[in-house]
């Protein structure tokens, strides 16, 4: 079980938020222009390194605030939480 | 392993979402602002929750409603969004020597009185769906989304 800050709510239960995937890459500005590979290498192949890692968290059943974790796929430790992305 | 425990609900209460600024609404309809986020301030039977960055709840007894409705309605501004959420949320309230046991096995929070005070409130889980809670006297307030009345109803009734 995770425990998040949330910096709204304080430390709240991993059951409480729903993972948003990674944050880490930026959607494309224009679908458009960009090429089928580099579309689905963006769309499904997520960065899965060892280490800290940027995601996105929804506080669902709290305040409701979309939130950036820096969590370390190692130990699962939070380093760090802020608003936004 | 019986518990002493009294639940009520679901029941109905009178409940305003606000949303931007409450200032702006002015300073006789509302309770005193809370200082601090997931905290509460009552005046007059009501209720007023801080619970998201530009959230607030207003909570009331059911024939506040009326009055209420018509006091904000007729204060329009563009920074303050204000909707009527009575129909939408049961409330169940706890109360009894063992309400916090109860609690403890609905909710994840620390409700030890040290952690969560008569002036905390959250919105969190609560036998899994998102539940608004706070104390009321010697118990405890449990709202949820109305449609989950009749499971936390189940879920509350296995407690006793």
């Amino acid at each position: 079980m995770l425990l998040i800050e949330c910096p709204f709510c304080g430390p709240r239960a991993e059951i409480e938020f729903s993972y948003g995937g990674p944050a880490a890459t930026r959607r494309p500005d224009d679908p458009a222009q960009v090429s089928d590979a580099d579309w689905v290498d963006w769309l499904t192949v997520p960065e899965n390194r060892a280490g800290p890692v940027p995601e996105r968290w929804c506080h669902a059943k709290g305040c409701g605030a979309w939130l950036t974790v820096l969590r370390d796929t190692r130990t699962h430790d939070i380093l760090d939480v802020r608003h936004g992305a | 392993m019986a518990y002493d425990l009294t639940i009520t609900g679901p029941a109905r209460r009178t409940v305003f979402e606000i949303k931007g600024d409450p200032s702006a609404l002015g300073s006789d309809l509302l309770p005193p602002w809370p200082d601090r986020p997931c905290r509460l301030t009552r005046q007059d039977d009501r209720a007023f929750l801080w619970l998201g960055a530009h959230r607030w709840l207003l909570i009331a007894p059911p024939d506040h409603e009326d009055g209420l409705d018509a006091a904000l309605s007729a204060v329009h501004h563009p920074d303050a969004s204000v909707v009527l959420l009575s129909d939408s949320l049961a409330f169940f309230t706890l109360s009894g020597r063992d309400a916090d046991v109860a609690m403890s096995i609905a909710c994840p929070l620390d409700l030890h009185p040290g952690a969560f005070g008569p002036d905390a409130c959250a919105q969190t889980d609560g036998f899994g769906v998102r539940a608004l809670v706070l104390r009321q006297g010697d118990g405890w307030l449990l709202a949820v989304e109305q449609a989950y009345a009749p499971y936390i109803a189940a879920q509350l009734a296995q407690i006793v």
